[in-house]
Formats: structure tokens, C-alpha cells, sequence
């Protein structure tokens, strides 16, 4: 018990640097679709918030066990038509919030990710202009889940960011 | 001059009545076509999860409601059918008259098996069908829509489904049948909690 705290400790320390590198953006809420029974693709959705004063730019999303990921925008033109755009980055201007939700942008993840059961949190990190990172929690959503973009599961459906202490 | 007059008179008259018929002919032709791409969608041959073929006038008592889509399409169509499937839940004993189908306008990579367990993961209730290319065409022009296969965006000057990471711009709207396979209603993106059901609701009750 002691020595996995310990090492929690250690890790938390170790990935501080990082911390303060991205510091001022505030992940949250991130989650991922559990993949629908033969997709091998899913979308992974979260929050960004800028509270600092200077501009931030998002340059990827990764996710554990995951081939790889892009970044994209869903659009639907006037007749209704959907497609998807890539996202080379995603730029936050300061103090404004950015949201990843179904039907706008959102991380693609390719990879069937065959482990990931509802409620599961898997790690994600995203990746900053200049080389910071801040590590995640996202929560495996079952496939049918409506978007939390109401934040109607503020308890179990949040991830936060992690090393706020 | 009188007797010219009456040389021409009949030509004319001939001829306006000639071009009267043909402008006629065209414009009757014009809306025939017109009408057909509007009416009934219910002949053309799909296959469900099961690798059966069927039409959607096989089930003559219920509405049908379309959804265009395909297995590797990342956020839209699964956010489409949990929304689909809510609507269904909120129905409560009026989603029996009901019957949701999605489209796969893949067939490339959606086999009728995995389409079966993909809807599954959603609502029970919804049918998994795809078709040829020519059909799914077809049905998608008769519904005034149309998808198109695009490159893969992370290997440029690559051709439409060369890569296997393909994706496919496809219509976002839902389509109500009525029992006859006409269009009732179309619910273009993005649609709104209660939307759907709504809709579906407001057609029970008048018919229309």
C-alpha cells in the first residue's frame, strides 16, 4: 500500500514539469464511446478551458492503447450533409473554453480499444504547442450514451486534470 | 398578300400546335420524373443482419425511420443512433409502430453480421442493412440525398477507398416512411431532444 502510494508520488512529481508547462489549461469532462461492436474507431470528447492570459494551442490528443488519433471537426452543410475535417490543432484563445462534443470536434480514435468496458477510465494526454503535456482521465461511455455535454453526470462522468495539489 | 395569309396561316397554327404538344410532352415527362425520385422507396432490395434480403414495404403496418450511416464513422452516426434510441425509449408503447432502420452506405467494409451487432449496441429494435453501391445510390437519390467516399485525410493524394481509413459524407437527417413507403418527414441535422419523437407523435395522431 505505502509503496504504491509512494510510487503515485513519484510519478505525480515526476510529471510536474509538465504541469507547470501547461499550466492554465484546464482539462475536463473527457470521455470516449466505447466502441460499437465492429467499429474500429470511436470518439474521445473533453473540455479545455484557457485561464491564462496568453493563447494556447491543443496539437494532439492521445489516448492509451489506442493505434493513433486525429483530431476533427464534424460539419454539416446546408442540405445536411456531415463530414469530417482534420483539425491540424486547435487553438484557444486566452480565457475562453473550447468543447469536443458529438457532432463538432472531436479526438477519432483508431483502434478498436477491445478492452474498454463502460465505466472504465483510460488515460489520455494532450499535448500543447511547445512540447507540454497534461495527463487525463477519460471515462469509457457506453455506445449509446447521449452526449454529457449538460453535464447531467458531473459525479462519475468527469475526468479532472490530474496533479491539482 | 390574302392569298399568302392563307398559305401560312396553317403553318403557323401548326406549328404552335406542335410546339404546344412537345413543350407539353416535356413538361409531363419533367414531372413524372420529378414524382418518381419523391415516391415510394420500398422496391429497392436491401439486406438486413442476418444476410436476408428485404424491402422496407416489409413491414406494411409500421413507419419506417431511415438513418444514413456506416460502421467507421467515428461521432456522427453513433451520437445519431443513441439519439435515435432515446427517441425510441420516449415513445414508450407508441415505438412498436415503429421501425428503425440504418443504412450502412459502406457495403465495402459493413458486413450484414457486424451491422447486426453494431445497431444492437444501441436499441434491439433497429435493423442493420446495407446494399450495392447502385442501390444504396439509387435509395439515397429517390430520398433527395446522396454520400460520397473521400480520401483518407492522413495519406493525401490518395483516391476515395484506397486507404482503408476511408470516410464517407452521408446525409445527418432522419427520414419517416409512411406505411406505403412515402416520405412523411424529414428531420434535417441537427435535431433537438423531442424532435423525433415528436414528430412521430404528431403523425400518429393525424395520420399525415
Amino acid at each position: 500500500m505505502n509503496i504504491t502510494k509512494l510510487a503515485l508520488l513519484i510519478t505525480a512529481a515526476l510529471h510536474t514539469p509538465a504541469l507547470f508547462a501547461g499550466q492554465g489549461l484546464k482539462i475536463s469532462s473527457a470521455w470516449i464511446r466505447v466502441p460499437p461492436p465492429g467499429a474500429k474507431v470511436t470518439a474521445l470528447y473533453l473540455t479545455a478551458e484557457n485561464t491564462s492570459t496568453t493563447a494556447q494551442t491543443i496539437t494532439k490528443i492521445s489516448v492509451e492503447g489506442a493505434n493513433r488519433t486525429e483530431m476533427h471537426q464534424s460539419t454539416t452543410d446546408a442540405k445536411g450533409m456531415m463530414s469530417m475535417e482534420p483539425l491540424p490543432q486547435l487553438k484557444l484563445d486566452p480565457k475562453t473554453t473550447v468543447t469536443l462534443a458529438p457532432g463538432g470536434n472531436h479526438a477519432m480514435v483508431f483502434g478498436a480499444l477491445p478492452a474498454l468496458k463502460t465505466g472504465a477510465k483510460i488515460k489520455v494526454t494532450v499535448h500543447l504547442e511547445g512540447g507540454a503535456s497534461i495527463q487525463t482521465e477519460a471515462v469509457a461511455r457506453g455506445s449509446g450514451e447521449s452526449d454529457a455535454g449538460q453535464h447531467q453526470h458531473s459525479d462519475g462522468g468527469t475526468a479532472t486534470q490530474h496533479h491539482h495539489e | 398578300m390574302g392569298r399568302k395569309n392563307l398559305v401560312m396561316f396553317p403553318i403557323i397554327v401548326a406549328a404552335a400546335i406542335g410546339g404546344f404538344l412537345l413543350v407539353n410532352k416535356l413538361a409531363d415527362t419533367n414531372s413524372q420524373a420529378t414524382g418518381t425520385s419523391h415516391s415510394r422507396v420500398v422496391d429497392i432490395p436491401l439486406t438486413d443482419g442476418d444476410g436476408r434480403s428485404f424491402t422496407l414495404a416489409a413491414w406494411p403496418q409500421q413507419w419506417t425511420v431511415l438513418f444514413f450511416g456506416y460502421a467507421s464513422c467515428p461521432d456522427v452516426c453513433p451520437m445519431s443512433l443513441a439519439y435515435l434510441s432515446k427517441e425510441l425509449r420516449s415513445l414508450g408503447d407508441l415505438a412498436h409502430r415503429v421501425q428503425p432502420v440504418f443504412i450502412s452506405v459502406d457495403p465495402q467494409r459493413d458486413r450484414p453480421e457486424v451491422l447486426k451487432q453494431y445497431v444492437a449496441a444501441f436499441d434491439k429494435q433497429i435493423i442493420g442493412a446495407t446494399s450495392t453501391a447502385d442501390n444504396l445510390s439509387e435509395l439515397a437519390k429517390k430520398l433527395g440525398v446522396f454520400y460520397e467516399v473521400q480520401p483518407d485525410s492522413a495519406k493525401p493524394g490518395t483516391t476515395p477507398g484506397e486507404s482503408p481509413n476511408y470516410t464517407i459524407v452521408h446525409s445527418g437527417a432522419f427520414f419517416i416512411l409512411k406505411p406505403d413507403g412515402t416520405v412523411a418527414k424529414t428531420l434535417s441535422p441537427p435535431q433537438a431532444p423531442g424532435d423525433l419523437s415528436d414528430a412521430l407523435r404528431e403523425i400518429f395522431s393525424t395520420g399525415v
